[in-house]
């Protein structure tokens, strides 16, 4: 079992840097994030039985974190609160990540403002390489779903990005 | 995993590497956590385990909580523990028992069954 909990911790260590990112990006709270990201791996621990291995581990993850953001979601009602917070926030808060470049902050900053299931479904195709259909297993909706909330997504982190004068519009 | 390429502007190239987060003792909490959890839950099932069983001693007899036992381990699936208190419990001599050690042999090897079935798990 102490083994078991041993090689749980490096899974954890290996995958913790993307749950948390993900988790970020759709609740918009660092610390609710890593509250969302522990109650993940913890569930994950209780049913590390049920991965048969049909789908990558990875996947399996994100579907937990997806579902735990869902959970609290539906317990909280301060949603648009927690936004403008979380926007205010992305200046100061540079510290928390490994890396992050001042073109990296605006794209989180932009990525703030789109709706949950927009900024998923860009998260988990764009950044962390999952297909589609991938993306659809996670997000439990259809695959059309999934390529219009990348499409509209996108277009509108191309307007607050040209908004900004990062980007030129395409 | 995906093997698609967003490469063609400077948004999927961006996209395409994300600003991770520092672990930042994240790891570590977790780690502890997952520890703690189980070795809580560990204590706790145990000490209702045995508190159940002590109560039974004292109002039931020790037919009744032959036969609660061995529809518990029925539930169990670990074939071992389950044939060791079978047999434990078929051949222990009940005849003349009143609150006596064989009871709380019992009890204790119940409270083991339980407390090795949370290990495993």
């Amino acid at each position: 079992m102490l083994h078991d909990r041993e090689a749980f911790a490096k899974l954890v260590q290996i995958h913790q840097g993307k749950i948390r990112a993900f988790l970020v990006r759709l609740c918009k709270q660092y610390d609710t994030a890593d509250d969302l990201a522990q109650d993940t791996f913890l569930k994950a621990y209780q049913k590390i039985a049920d991965f048969k291995g049909s789908g990558s581990f990875s996947g399996w993850l994100f579907q937990i974190a997806f579902h735990c953001f869902l959970d609290m979601q539906r317990k909280t009602t301060r949603r648009a609160q927690v936004s403008a917070e979380y926007i205010a926030q992305m200046e100061l808060s540079a510290d928390r990540y490994d890396r992050i470049s001042t073109e990296q902050m605006d794209l989180e900053k932009a990525l703030a403002q789109l709706k949950e299931a927009e900024t998923a479904a860009i998260t988990l195709c764009h950044s962390f390489g999952f297909s589609h259909q991938e993306a659809a297993d996670i997000l439990k909706c259809p695959v059309g779903t999934v390529k219009t909330n990348i499409n509209r997504g996108k277009e509108k982190l191309k307007q607050s990005l040209a908004k900004q004068k990062k980007w030129k519009v395409a | 995993m995906n093997k698609q390429t967003y490469n063609a502007d400077p948004l999927d190239r961006l996209l395409a590497q994300p600003a991770l987060l520092t672990d930042n003792g994240f790891s570590d909490n977790l780690r502890r956590q997952l520890g703690k959890g189980t070795s809580h839950r560990a204590t706790l099932i145990a000490g209702v385990a045995s508190s159940w069983l002590l109560i039974a001693l004292f109002f039931f007899s020790p037919q009744w909580i032959t036969a609660a036992l061995l529809q518990a381990t029925a539930y169990l699936n670990f074939i071992e523990q389950y044939q060791s208190l079978s047999a434990l419990l078929t051949n222990a001599d009940f005849s003349d028992f009143q609150f006596s050690y064989t009871g709380i042999g019992v009890a204790l090897l119940a409270v083991a069954a339980i407390v090795s079935l949370l290990v495993r798990e």
